[in-house]
């Protein structure tokens, strides 16, 4: 086994660990408490908060994924190319707003809770997947797309057996970027009081405990990182198994 | 058959292909000869309509194509063209079955069919069909490039420089290759290339094209005789033409009576390599052997006559 993957094993481990057991790790926590605050996040499950905070973030990235891979599609269709500048301009106005924004004027219409921090990091996430999807499918080797219509390959056939395919490898980079953006802009969800570990850190800014800020903090941190990785080494799967190795990711 | 009658190509303002007409015989090989920007490739890639024409109209055994779906009209012609097009994601038995699979035939007719093209062009189904194409060598993923194209079993076959991108050895077993094939299924090929010497080796006719127009359309032998015009004489080499005409036959057909002795030539070798063989070794005359016997004999005089203008 590579140092790499034992390293990411030992950390995987170990916030597998912490979230099951947290008080097994107490001690350490406690060097950053004063005056016998908690050493460990005491208002709900750590594992609880966590998997709700996976779940936002996996719902919001896969309608992201829904909508900026079915728009890019469209847009490189030849009926959708006059279309193009226009969703390139929807996707990015949606990166340029800032969430906090989004979740301020989504409040009064959705209430408080998870509804407007998924709205948020679903428009957060759209532009990257869907700006990754067109370069996939603009930049596909034109022998490979010439051969598939010379087959005789219709429209659809050749999109679902031979362009979405060889483009996987860059779509999956779009979403990779994409989730690790929302890991960490879902914290700020629970300033409208969805369940997220933003309330760890929420929590201990109030009361001035680091340890529940770091705990917060680390495993928003360590999830991405793990994340990234995994999704990473996917993608490099991907690009051997089709033989593009040496065609850069986006 | 494949008549071309009167197409033309423009792109905004630019004529790529102007007003060619070319009727191609059923079973014979045509290479399309030309520089680059010649409109060579734009006119074979309208016989599939890859390219839709300006203005004419191309018809296949009398149907015109302007009527055939292109994706219909494509199942039924083969296409093969330089850096092979393979599909990277797919193994070899998976690309060569792409248009069986796409006509919908049934599993075992088509894992038949892959099995019988990947060991006609001496590739081992058993070590290659599940392979990807970049595993492959160049002269392989060509090979499989051109199984792929003649899986359906086109009467036409359609290549767009299939042999640029192979070092020289291995481009001249695929060419032989490539006629073998051509006998064998009588398959009528439209190639497009920029190699004369390929043309000539190649072709049953040749069609010279330069900036959009054919130029002359005939068979090599009277395209090296009589070229129309004096760009055809400079494609073809002004000092190449009496070695490209005895490049055309070969040494079977050109016996004479007669024993000498020394190294013998094949009787399947052409007439060029004769030639260079007699040049090379200082002789006057070489011994023909054919299987193994010596058949009679070819020489110096004869060859240099049969390299003179055809009169």
């Amino acid at each position: 086994m590579k140092p790499g993957n034992i390293i990411r094993l030992i950390v995987f481990v170990t916030l597998i660990l912490f979230l099951a057991k947290p008080e097994l790790f107490s001690g350490f926590f406690s060097l950053f408490t004063k005056n016998n605050q908690p050493a460990i996040y005491n208002q709900g499950s750590l594992l609880d908060i966590t998997l709700n905070h996976l779940g936002i973030v996996l719902a919001a990235t896969a309608a992201s994924t829904i909508i900026a891979v079915g728009l890019a599609i469209i847009v490189t269709r030849p009926f959708g190319a006059e279309f193009l500048p226009l969703s390139r301009s929807l996707a990015n106005i949606g990166q340029t707003f800032p969430p906090v924004a989004v979740l301020a004027l989504a409040v009064p219409m959705l209430g408080f809770g998870t509804a407007p921090t998924l709205v948020a990091l679903f428009l957060y996430g759209l532009l990257p997947i869907f700006e990754n999807t067109l370069t996939g499918l603009t930049n596909l080797p034109p022998a490979v797309t010439d051969a598939a219509k010379g087959v005789g390959m219709t429209g659809w056939q050749r999109l679902i057996k031979v362009e979405l395919p060889l483009a996987l490898p860059v779509i999956l980079a779009g979403i990779r970027l994409s989730v690790v953006i929302s890991l960490a802009t879902a914290t700020i969800g629970s300033t409208v009081a969805a369940r997220t570990l933003g309330e760890v850190i929420i929590a201990g800014l109030l009361s001035s405990n680091t340890a529940f800020v770091l705990q917060g903090g680390l495993i928003v941190g360590v999830l991405a990182v793990l994340i990234y990785d995994a999704l990473s080494a996917l993608e490099r799967y991907l690009m051997a198994r089709t033989g593009q190795l040496g065609r850069a990711a986006a | 058959m494949i008549e071309i009658d009167d197409i033309t190509k423009t792109y905004t303002g630019t004529t790529v292909v102007d007003r060619v007409t070319l009727t191609i015989q059923p079973h014979t090989i045509c290479v399309i000869v030309g520089t680059s920007g010649s409109g060579k490739t734009t006119l074979m890639r309208m016989i599939n309509k890859l390219v839709e024409p300006t203005s004419g109209h191309i018809r296949i055994d009398g149907e015109d194509i302007a009527g055939i779906p292109a994706y219909e009209l494509r199942r039924r012609i083969g296409y093969a063209i330089q850096g092979h097009g393979l599909f990277p994601h797919r193994t070899v038995g998976q690309n060569v079955a792409t248009v069986p699979k796409l006509l919908g035939w049934d599993k075992k007719k088509t894992a038949d069919r892959v099995e019988e093209l990947l060991t006609l062009f001496q590739l081992d189904p058993a070590e290659f069909r599940d392979r990807l194409p970049h595993e492959l060598s160049g002269g392989q993923q060509q090979r499989v490039g051109v199984a792929r194209a003649l899986a359906a079993s086109p009467n036409i076959l359609l290549m767009d420089e299939p042999y640029g991108a192979l070092d020289p050895v291995i481009r001249a077993k695929a060419q032989e290759d490539l006629l073998a094939i051509q006998r064998k299924f009588g398959t009528t090929i439209v190639l497009v290339t920029h190699d004369m010497e390929e043309a000539i080796h190649l072709g049953d006719t040749i069609a010279v094209m330069d900036k959009g127009k054919l130029l002359q359309c005939a068979r090599p032998a009277e395209i090296i005789a009589n070229p129309a015009t004096p760009f055809v004489a400079e494609l073809i080499g002004t000092s190449e033409r009496p070695f490209r005409l005895l490049s055309l036959a070969k040494v079977a057909d050109h016996i004479e009576p007669g024993e000498v002795t020394g190294e013998p030539i094949e009787a399947t070798a052409s007439l060029r390599e004769a030639y260079a063989e007699l040049l090379w070794s200082g002789r006057p005359s070489l011994p023909v052997s054919s299987d193994g016997q010596i058949v009679g004999q070819v020489t110096l005089a004869a060859l240099s006559r049969l390299a003179a203008r055809p009169q």
